[in-house]
């Protein structure tokens, strides 16, 4: 019995209630709805105000003024001795800021464009023959030639070419086409018969040389058996020492 | 001494030998004569290719005979034919060379020249001859050859027999070998 009564005191209230809810919320919604609508009108107000300072022809001479005078120069000094700086590195390394600038210059071609009127800039020949005339550059280069990295790195390559050269079919053909060019084969030729010359002359003087020791040897062998076998003979052989 | 710097062992003169003058390309004054050891030199060089020339022949020929199955008897004739050729094509090979250059390979290489004894080419008889006269020489230790370490010429018993000489004949344009003094 009192719970039904409760129930119904309940709904009853509710009922009695109602008209003042939605009032209430008829009242929020306006409410909401003028302050959009006021933030716009300020929104565009202010805008419109911007858009009319920078198209006024003020506006350039106020910029000039305020990057021209001290407190300019003081800002940035201040922004680049504070932390903003580190701020900023640090922000620009886990954001990949560069990263994405880079990505970004190089889809539009940027990249390239500033690359191809720095490379056809007279400026540039201008500084990489003032770097190469420098004595400074000389030892650079005669420290890079001298260090055990390029020492190390030309070892390392000439060893794999020399072992990669055998691998390669047209290596064989071009020493096949050196090898059968007249010039190559006329060489060789000249330099082995050459070398033929030298051998058939030395062999030649040799001989000679053998031949003098053989007679000298011959007659002295003879004149000894002349002595004992009795006299000697009545006319020397000619041309006999 | 050089050869040519004046009369010497081997080295002579026409007007000191009174037989043999100085053949056409040397000059009048002095005709130097190869040595023993240069013309053995000579000698095993041109054996050598004869050798050579008849072991190829010769294989080749047997390789042929093998083939055909022939009956002892004719493979014995095979090997006697295939001597006397081996002998001509020995002797001919000495006798050309004399005849046309004076000159065989081994000649060649050594720089000799064998001449008649006045000067000139052997005719073809005295060069058939030449070969079987140096068969003669070798006999009895080749005391034929060792006339030439005492004759003023420098001659075996077969030049001596056949009136030729062997001479040193530098190549135009080379020089002679020097000969060292005695």
């Amino acid at each position: 019995m009192l719970r039904d009564a409760w129930t119904l005191g309940a709904r009853t209230g509710t009922a009695a209630l109602r008209p003042v809810k939605g009032g209430y919320g008829a009242a929020r919604r306006l409410e909401r709805r003028l302050r959009d609508d006021s933030m716009d009108l300020a929104g565009d107000a202010a805008l419109a105000l911007l858009d009319a300072v920078l198209a006024s022809p003020r506006a350039d001479d106020a910029v000039d003024r305020i990057l021209a005078s001290p407190l300019a120069e003081h800002a940035v000094a201040r922004a680049l001795s504070g932390d903003l700086v580190d701020v900023f590195a640090r922000d620009a390394g886990r954001y990949a800021v560069l990263e994405r600038v880079a990505d970004r210059l190089l889809e539009d071609g940027l990249a390239e464009q500033l690359v191809q009127r720095f490379l056809d800039s007279p400026e540039l020949e201008r500084m990489v023959a003032l770097t190469l005339e420098s004595p400074g550059m000389e030892r650079v280069i005669a420290r890079v030639l001298e260090s055990k990295l390029i020492e190390e790195t030309i070892a390392r390559l000439v060893d794999d070419t020399a072992a990669r050269m055998p691998e390669r079919q047209a290596l064989w053909v071009l020493i096949d086409e050196v090898a059968q060019s007249p010039a190559v084969t006329d060489a060789i030729t000249q330099q082995g018969l050459g070398m033929a010359d030298e051998v058939a002359d030395d062999i030649r003087n040799r001989s000679r040389t053998a031949d003098a020791w053989l007679e000298r040897a011959a007659r002295r062998v003879l004149r000894r058996q002349e002595r004992g076998g009795g006299s000697p003979p009545a006319t020397p052989e000619p041309n006999l020492p | 001494m050089s050869a040519r710097a004046g009369p010497g062992p081997g080295v002579t003169s026409p007007a000191s030998n009174g037989a043999a003058p100085a053949a056409p390309d040397l000059p009048p004054a002095a005709v130097a004569y190869a040595g023993l050891v240069t013309r053995v030199i000579a000698f095993v060089v041109d054996i050598l290719m004869i050798q050579a020339v008849t072991w190829v022949v010769g294989a080749v020929a047997a390789v042929i005979a093998s083939m055909l199955h022939l009956s002892d008897g004719l493979e014995t004739a095979l090997v006697a034919v295939g001597a006397v050729v081996a002998t001509l094509w020995a002797v001919s090979y000495f006798a050309f060379f004399w005849v046309t250059t004076g000159q065989t390979p081994g000649n060649r290489l050594m720089q000799i020249r064998v001449q008649d004894a006045g000067g000139g080419t052997l005719p073809l008889g005295r060069a058939l001859v030449r070969v079987p006269a140096a068969v003669l020489s070798a006999l009895i230790l080749f005391v034929g050859f060792l006339t030439i370490l005492v004759d003023s010429q420098r001659r075996a018993l077969h030049d001596r027999l056949l009136r030729s000489v062997v001479i040193d004949a530098p190549e135009p344009g080379r020089r002679r070998p020097t000969r060292p003094a005695p």
